[in-house]
């Protein structure tokens, strides 16, 4: 009931999310072999050595090295960082706050149905219209990769271990949304905290000193980078990142239930 | 299920609090298998808290509740599962069309009941349209529809009159004497207090968290009882002996009493009385004169 609800509620926003996704992956492949020629006169006007370095793989001299670097960039590190996190954001906000605005929390918490489960069967519906569109997405590259005008051969093995690195890393954001949505009287504040949080994070991640406390070095060029590249197994960055990133989300996903199980209407 | 008489409901000292603010003072309630119980008070008397605190959804700071034998702190499920609940504010889905609301929110129960048809055609509503383009009576029919259909034991309804037209709750008297008919319990708060005179069983007052105790109603009675109420057609020149005459709109009076007032009524002009009502006690006049009492019982006992 409750999971049927929120398809309804989130399917057409997640529609969106997944056609910008695509219409941002589309041309992006399509123009690379223009777009390459570009980029060194677009390295050069970087300010952040972080970037350039980024740069220097994209515009490295064996075309393929550097169309995957291209690809990291543009499905992950920019597609699902900026737009899947907005989509997280944008979703995730009023999945607690906006019941609570529109007076309708108090039905729906009186009914015979705990609020653990209201919350589960929310967050899950929401996930997958944040997770789903990742995988769509990240596999259309395979087949775009191989038009003439392109014409590389990138395995689904590193797009699936990217794109599932992805999905965890989006789906932490939005348990930590979920929390803000839980704790806020609104749908506004909601959005504020959770803003707040990723400006911040974003913002810390390009000052070299303290990138290392930034939650976006979890899911940047240099963790998907090297996967595409076939330089990093599944399990190394599973083990090494993708688990703490998991672990994270349920820690944020327990406190959230908690929280929504002891908060007033 | 319940036998006629049992007790469903039953609170003693219940108390919560909102950070400073006491929502809840001690109150102790009773509602038995059958019954349809009033629950009367003004705003922020906690009327809506002690709804919400019967069903488990606000933890209680104190006191004893029972609802079907069961604790709402620990089997709020369990209570849930035989009982419905209309909130007081009206929580529709907007973008929902009338039908698609209803189907949502009765599958939340295994069974239905079916509306006496000829009252049902009352509640008739655009169910294809959006309920945003319903008016706020009508997304209150919607919610009674909602809240009414579900086949269980206990009814918990805040305010159900809101918001609807004198036909409508014409209706919704015969839709909740329906339940009562059946052997269904209801618990009703309104502000109209016509309705709950109508409807209620018994009625329960609440000031400041507490419930009016039965002594004081009674002296409320027993006060009320001595009062006279007049329409008078034309302006007179009051007899003496009355202890005191307020105005109660246009040339509409309550005269009090502490003996008998036959006397005294025989010197109003016989031609200037257009009404005359003496020995009944409305409920809102009780209310008013509990209000003025200002005495909740238990006011001197220690939280």
């Amino acid at each position: 009931m409750i999971a049927g609800k929120t398809w309804r509620e989130v399917r057409g926003m997640g529609l969106a999310y997944c056609l910008l996704l695509e219409l941002l992956l589309v041309p992006a492949v399509l123009l690379w072999p223009d777009v390459k020629l570009g980029l060194s006169a677009i390295m050069k006007m970087m300010p952040m050595a972080i970037l350039r370095d980024m740069f220097v793989q994209m515009t490295d001299s064996n075309e393929e090295v550097a169309y995957r670097a291209y690809l990291s960039v543009q499905v992950f590190f920019k597609g699902v960082n900026i737009v899947g996190i907005a989509a997280a954001v944008l979703l995730g906000t009023g999945l607690i706050a906006r019941e609570r605005e529109n007076q309708t929390l108090e039905f729906l918490v009186s009914r015979p149905i705990s609020r653990s489960r209201i919350l589960w069967s929310k967050f899950w519906v929401t996930a997958l219209v944040v997770v789903v569109p990742i995988f769509v997405t990240s596999w259309t590259v395979i087949p775009l990769s191989r038009v003439p005008s392109v014409d590389f051969e990138i395995s689904l093995e590193s797009i699936l271990i990217c794109s599932v690195h992805a999905s965890v890393f989006t789906v932490a954001v939005l348990t930590v949304t979920l929390l803000c949505s839980v704790l806020a009287r609104s749908q506004v504040v909601s959005a504020f905290w959770i803003g707040a949080f990723v400006i911040f994070q974003a913002t810390i991640y390009f000052v070299q000193g303290i990138r290392v406390v930034s939650v976006f070095q979890l899911a940047d060029f240099y963790v998907y980078g090297p996967v595409m590249a076939g330089n990093v197994s599944a399990g190394s960055l599973f083990l090494g990142k993708t688990i703490w990133v998991a672990l994270f989300a349920a820690a944020c996903y327990a406190t959230a239930d908690r929280a929504f199980r002891r908060v007033g209407l | 299920m319940t036998t006629p008489g049992e007790p469903i409901v039953v609170t003693r000292g219940l108390a919560k609090r909102f950070g400073s603010a006491h929502a809840l003072r001690g109150l102790d309630l009773e509602l038995r298998a059958g019954e349809i119980l009033g629950f009367v008070g003004p705003n922020g008397s906690g009327k809506s808290t002690c709804l919400r605190v019967l069903l488990g959804i606000v933890p209680r700071d104190a006191g004893d509740v029972s609802v079907f034998g069961l604790d709402p702190a620990r089997d709020e499920l369990a209570i849930r599962r035989r009982s419905t609940y209309l909130p007081g504010e009206t929580s529709v889905y907007s973008y929902m069309r009338g039908d698609e609301y209803l189907r949502f929110t009765l599958a939340f129960h295994p069974r239905r009941r079916e509306l006496p048809r000829d009252i049902a055609e009352l509640f008739e509503l655009p169910l294809r349209a959006r309920v945003r383009t319903y008016s706020a009576g009508m997304k209150q029919k919607l919610a009674l529809l909602a809240t009414l259909q579900v086949d269980v034991e206990l009814y918990v309804l805040d305010e159900p009159d809101r918001a609807l037209d004198a036909t409508a709750r014409l209706s919704l008297r015969e839709l909740l004497r329906a339940l009562s008919n059946e052997g269904r319990t209801v618990l009703l708060s309104s502000h109209h207090l016509s309705e709950i005179e109508a409807l209620a069983h018994r009625t329960v007052f609440v000031l400041a968290g507490r419930h009016v105790s039965e002594p004081s109603v009674a002296a409320a009675r027993q006060r009320l009882r001595g009062e006279l109420r007049l329409r008078l057609s034309r302006e007179i020149v009051w007899p003496a002996g009355a202890d005191s005459i307020e105005s109660d709109g246009e040339r509409c009076y309550r005269v009090r009493f502490d003996r008998e007032p036959l006397q005294w009524l025989a010197g109003v002009p016989a031609d200037a009385i257009e009404s005359l009502e003496f020995g009944t006690t409305r409920l809102d006049d009780l209310y008013r004169a509990l209000l003025d009492a200002g005495r909740a019982d238990g006011e001197d006992a220690p939280p």
